[in-house]
C-alpha cells in the first residue's frame, strides 16, 4: 500500500494533473517511437500495435477496479538479451537474428505481475560485448542528445529509449559498466544493483559472475520503483539473496554521511571538475564529510576484468553451436564477440600455467578486499561514470582505448557492489554522469544518496 | 585503429582477430604479474580445507519426512479437507493449463531450431550449420 502510494506521490509531483490513462500514455509513446526512433535505432522490435492496446485496456480496468499493481499506466521496454516469451530476443546478433524467447524470465515475470506494460525490445552491442552501442548486426544506436555520437553501451537502445522519452523505463544487464556508461552518455539514470540482488535468470549472459540486470530510467524515484518490483530472491537463481528496496526511505536526506573520493586522475579533468563540483554543493548543504581514499589497483581495473570475460563469454557461447537455435555463434558473430570468443578459446588453453583467468581472480579478491576496507571509513564512493567524452560513430579508436570506458564501471561488477549513475552536469551539451557505489545490499542507501544529490538541481 | 561498427567477418580477419586477442591478454597478464601482494591459492574462503564427511546425508531424514516435506503435506492436507470438491477442480484447472504451456514451450522451442522434423530437432553430427 505504501508503496503504491509512493508511486502515485511520484508521479502526481512530476506531471501535476496528469491523468493520462495507461492506453493514452501507450499511444504517446507509439507516436514518438514512430516519428523518432528511424535516426536513434533504439528499438529493434515493438510488440503488435493491437495486442498492446488489448493489454492497456485490461491495464485501466484493473487501475479503475483499484486492483492494479506497482507498475500499472508505465510502458517499459527491454534489453534484446532478457528473455520476454514470444519476443525476439536477438541479443543484436545475426546468430539468434529469429529467436523467440521460450519464457519470461524471472524480472519480466514480477513485471508482469505488477501490471507493467512490455513495449518492445531494445538494441544492444552484440551479446553485449560493447562499450559504445556500435556494434548491434543491426545498426548502431545513436545518441538522442547529439544524433553524432555514440550512446555508449552495451545496453545502448534502453539508455537512448529512456533519454529520447520513448517510454517510461527500461531493463538493461551490466556486466563491466554497461548500464551506467550509456546512462551517463545519454543523460539518464541507471542502476547497477547488488550482485545477486536482481535475479538473472533469462539472462543471456555475458560473464556469469558479473552479470547483474538493472533498470533505466529519468529519475530515481522512478528507477527505485522498478527495482523495487524486480529485487529480492528468486528460486530459479541459486546466487540470488532477499532483500528489498525501502521506498519510504529514497526520500529522506541522509545525516552525517562520509563519501569517498577516490585519489586518481583521469583522463578528461573537465569531468573531474563538475563530479567534484557537485560533492562540494551537496557536502555544504547537508554538512556531510568528504574522506579521501587510496585505491592500489584502480589502474589495473581493465586488466583484471577482461581475461575473466574473455574465459565465462567463450564458455557461456557453447551453446550457440546452430543445432538447438540460430547460427553456429563462430560463423554469424561480429569482431568484438569474436575477439572475446577466440581470445576466450586461447586463453582456456593456456590456462594451466594459471597466468589469466586464475590471476584475475586474485586481483578481484584484492580489489574487494580493498573496497570492503574503505567501506568502513565511508558511506558511499563517488567518482565519475565514465573518464571521457563519447566519441563519434564509426571513429577509429584502439581496442584499448574501447576498453577503458569502463574503467571506473568495472570496480562494483569485479566486488559486486552496487552502483548507480546519475546526471551530474554537460560539457559542450553532452551529458556527464557521476557514479556512487555503495556496499553489497547498500541498494536502498545508495538511492537514497542519489535522490538527496538529485534534489540538489 | 579500428573502428567498432558490426561487418561480417572473413576467415584471414579472424585469424587476425585471435592474434590480437592472444596479444591483448598477454599484455593484461604481464601488468597483473606487478602485483606483489600475497594472495593465497584457493579462492574459496574457509577455516578448514577438509570437510568430515557424514555418513550417508542423503537418507538422513526419511521419504516424505523431511521439514519441507512435511509443511507442503500439512498445508496440502488442511486444503483438501476444508473444500474436497473445489480442491479437485482446481486440480483439473492447473493441469488443463500445465498442458496447454507444454504445448505451448514445445512449439516455440522447434519453433526456434534451424533443422526439425515433426517432433525432433535435427542435429546430427558434422550437419549443422
Amino acid at each position: 500500500m505504501l508503496q503504491i502510494k509512493t508511486r502515485i506521490l511520484s508521479s502526481l509531483r512530476k506531471n501535476p494533473g496528469n491523468k493520462m490513462t495507461t492506453l493514452q500514455n501507450l499511444q504517446k509513446y507509439l507516436d514518438k517511437i514512430r516519428r523518432e526512433d528511424k535516426k536513434i535505432n533504439a528499438f529493434l522490435q515493438l510488440r503488435d500495435e493491437e495486442e498492446l492496446i488489448e493489454e492497456a485496456k485490461k491495464i485501466d480496468e484493473k487501475i479503475s477496479k483499484k486492483s492494479a499493481g506497482k507498475l500499472a499506466g508505465k510502458v517499459i521496454a527491454v534489453k534484446a538479451n532478457i528473455n520476454v516469451k514470444g519476443l525476439n530476443i536477438s541479443c543484436a546478433s545475426k546468430t539468434l537474428e529469429n529467436y523467440k524467447g521460450t519464457y519470461d524470465a524471472s524480472v519480466i515475470k514480477k513485471i508482469k505481475e505488477e501490471d507493467g506494460l512490455i513495449i518492445g525490445i531494445t538494441n544492444m552491442d552484440e551479446f553485449a560485448c560493447g562499450s559504445s552501442g556500435e556494434n548491434s548486426a543491426f545498426g548502431p544506436t545513436r545518441n538522442p542528445i547529439n544524433n553524432q555520437l555514440i550512446t555508449g553501451g552495451s545496453s545502448s537502445g534502453s539508455a537512448a529509449a529512456v533519454s529520447a522519452g520513448f517510454c517510461d523505463f527500461t531493463l538493461g544487464s551490466d556486466t563491466g559498466g554497461s548500464i551506467r556508461n550509456p546512462a551517463s552518455h545519454c543523460g539518464v539514470v541507471g542502476v547497477k544493483p547488488s550482485y545477486g540482488s536482481v535475479s538473472r535468470y533469462g539472462l543471456i549472459d555475458l560473464s556469469m559472475s558479473l552479470d547483474q540486470i538493472g533498470p533505466f530510467a529519468k529519475n530515481v524515484e522512478d528507477a527505485a520503483i522498478l527495482l523495487d518490483v524486480i529485487y529480492g530472491k528468486d528460486e530459479y537463481d541459486s546466487i540470488s539473496e532477499s532483500g528489498k528496496i525501502n521506498l519510504k526511505e529514497i526520500e529522506k536526506t541522509p545525516k552525517n554521511l562520509t563519501i569517498g573520493v577516490v585519489n586518481f586522475k583521469i583522463q578528461d579533468k573537465r569531468i573531474q571538475e563538475i563530479v567534484d563540483r557537485k560533492i562540494q554543493e551537496a557536502v555544504k548543504k547537508y554538512k556531510w564529510d568528504v574522506k579521501k581514499i587510496n585505491m592500489k589497483y584502480v589502474d589495473l581495473m581493465v586488466e583484471t576484468y577482461y581475461p575473466l570475460v574473455y574465459v565465462e563469454f567463450f564458455s557461456g557461447t557453447r551453446k550457440f553451436d546452430g543445432r538447438r537455435y540460430g547460427m553456429k555463434i563462430e560463423n554469424s558473430a561480429g569482431v568484438e564477440v569474436l575477439r572475446r570468443i577466440l581470445g576466450g578459446s586461447e586463453i582456456t588453453k593456456a590456462e594451466h600455467h594459471g597466468r589469466y583467468y586464475n590471476k584475475s581472480l586474485k586481483v578481484r579478491k584484492l580489489v574487494t578486499e580493498e573496497f570492503t576496507k574503505a567501506f568502513k571509513k565511508v558511506d558511499c564512493i563517488i567518482i565519475p561514470t565514465v573518464p571521457k567524452l563519447p566519441h563519434k560513430i564509426g571513429e577509429k579508436i584502439t581496442v584499448e582505448e574501447m576498453y577503458s570506458y569502463d574503467t571506473l564501471t568495472i570496480p562494483s561488477n569485479l566486488t559486486g557492489n552496487c552502483s548507480l549513475s546519475i546526471p551530474a552536469g554537460k560539457i559542450q551539451g553532452i551529458p556527464v554522469g557521476m557514479q556512487i557505489i555503495c556496499d553489497k545490499f547498500q541498494d536502498t542507501k545508495m538511492l537514497q544518496i542519489a535522490r538527496s544529490f538529485e534534489k540538489l538541481s | 585503429m579500428t573502428d567498432f561498427l558490426f561487418h561480417k567477418v572473413s576467415d584471414e580477419e579472424k585469424a587476425e582477430i585471435q592474434r590480437q586477442a592472444k596479444e591483448i591478454m598477454d599484455k593484461f597478464s604481464e601488468r597483473m604479474s606487478k602485483v606483489k601482494a600475497k594472495i593465497s591459492e584457493s579462492l574459496i574462503e574457509r577455516k578448514d580445507f577438509e570437510r568430515e564427511e557424514k555418513k550417508d546425508i542423503a537418507n538422513a531424514f526419511p521419504p516424505n519426512s523431511r521439514p519441507d516435506f512435511a509443511i507442503n503435506n500439512k498445508i496440502a492436507k488442511v486444503k483438501t479437507l476444508a473444500h474436497p470438491e473445489k480442491n479437485s477442480h482446481l486440480k483439473e484447472r492447473n493441469q488443463a493449463i500445465h498442458l496447454k504451456e507444454k504445448e505451448d514451450f514445445r512449439r516455440r522451442i522447434l519453433e526456434n531450431a534451424p533443422n526439425k522434423n515433426k517432433d525432433f530437432i535435427i542435429a546430427e553430427k558434422k550437419s549443422w550449420k
